[in-house]
């Protein structure tokens, strides 16, 4: 039951972005300081509950939440609090509330080290601005074949393939040849 | 187009089926080149997100520097800065910035509903419905903007003790001010000591402590639901 404006705004609408933000960020605030924490960490801590419900929000995941987007989002929030007071050996200021443990939450952040990171996306700009859409819209904004063939009017979805195809080949070369020049 | 391609795609994608997934695991156990074509699409996927990550969060600062706030660390600096020039001239009476905080903490709770009580008689959901569920569900955005189309509809009152109550929890203290003001001449005697009650808490939230103080002292010289509490907070302010 997440209000699909919020799944808008965090995908990429910058005005409901806006009103998201200024909507949930003092009561998220205040919340978080209930279990202890200042306003910064506070503050920190929401915009990573924001950055996780983005990548949800891309890969369409967050549409089959069952919750309001409020409650979702302070369950999120009080996951990062306790996560990131434990990190730190502070004590957690137990205060009861009726939000849902996050058993199946998982907190996908990218596992890959700069370097490599930083290579690939120089490997992306040389490949040129279709494969560089081509790839974002399936790796980055989560479309399906299916949907990349609606949005920029390819033929069918082995059209889609066949050019995603060549793009990754081209992608891996071009990361092989900058190792043999190193 | 092999079929482990389109398997690596499934899985990208999320739409993988439970028999799909036993041939994607088996593959990634067994065939070291499809295991290497998995990894290397993953490390695409996490390093357009690693960008991506770094953009949107340099997005949420932007609209942290536009953002209202209820009580920022710059605000209560700024309140705090201008405290240690009134104490220069003398006037100690003033509070100090984290006690205001702690007052109006203390003292604000958020009008409950007491004029549409939500029940769905006729199983049938109208604005004034949908604009007190959205306020009991604290979407305090969402029942300001209900709220103003409510009023245009049919201009009770009562809607701006809502309205000023959404404003507060938003953090816009001017407009909050504004909105109990509306009730400041109300003839309706309990509305107008709800909304004087909470305009001394817009003032007092808003760094106004006179004018909080003149509002208490006249709710505390009347018998109304409010008296006691507004004697209460003017003595802690003392």
């Amino acid at each position: 039951m997440i209000d699909p404006q919020w799944v808008k705004g965090l995908a990429g609408d910058d005005a409901l972005l806006k009103k998201l933000y200024d909507t949930y960020r003092n009561p998220f605030i205040s919340f978080l300081r209930r279990f202890g924490l200042d306003e910064d960490e506070s503050l920190e801590l929401f915009h990573d509950s924001l950055i996780a419900l983005r990548r949800q929000a891309k890969s369409g995941q967050l549409l089959q939440v069952k919750h309001s987007f409020k409650t979702y989002l302070f369950a999120i929030g009080k996951y990062k609090a306790f996560d990131w007071m434990k990190k730190r050996g502070k004590t957690i200021l137990y205060r009861a509330d009726e939000l849902p443990e996050l058993i199946d939450f998982v907190d996908e952040s990218p596992e890959i080290d700069d370097e490599r990171a930083s290579l690939i996306r120089k490997g992306l700009e040389f490949l040129g601005k279709s494969c560089q859409r081509m790839l974002t819209l399936f790796y980055l904004e989560g479309l399906k074949t299916k949907e990349i063939q609606a949005l920029e009017g390819y033929e069918n979805e082995n059209t889609v393939r066949a050019h995603k195809s060549r793009c990754l080949k081209n992608l891996k070369s071009w990361i092989e040849n900058q190792k043999e020049h190193d | 187009m092999t079929e482990p391609e389109i398997l690596i795609e499934k899985y990208l994608e999320g739409t993988i089926t439970s028999d799909e997934m036993r041939a994607f695991e088996d593959l990634m156990a067994r065939d070291k080149d499809f295991k290497a074509e998995v990894d290397f699409q993953l490390e695409i996927r996490s390093s357009l997100r690693q960008q991506d990550d770094v953009e949107f969060r340099e997005k949420l600062g932007e609209l942290e520097n536009q953002a209202p706030k209820t009580s920022s660390k710059r605000f209560w600096m700024g309140i705090a800065a201008s405290l240690i020039g009134l104490a220069m001239l003398g006037m100690w009476w003033f509070l100090l910035p984290a006690e205001k905080e702690d007052l109006f903490q203390a003292f604000y709770t958020t009008q409950r509903n007491i004029h549409e009580p939500l029940t769905r008689a006729n199983g049938q959901e109208n604005l004034t419905y949908e604009v007190f569920l959205a306020y009991e569900k604290e979407d305090w955005q969402e029942a300001l903007d209900l709220f103003y189309s409510l009023k245009e509809n049919s201009p009770e009152e009562y809607i701006d003790l809502y309205i000023g109550n959404c404003q507060l929890q938003l953090g816009k203290y001017n407009d909050a001010i504004q909105s109990f003001e509306a009730l400041f001449n109300s003839t309706d005697l309990d509305l107008k000591h709800r909304g004087t009650w909470y305009l001394a808490l817009a003032e007092l939230a808003n760094g106004n402590t006179s004018r909080a103080k003149e509002l208490l002292q006249q709710l505390a010289s009347e018998s109304g639901a409010f008296s006691d509490q507004a004697k209460e907070l003017l003595e802690k302010m003392d």
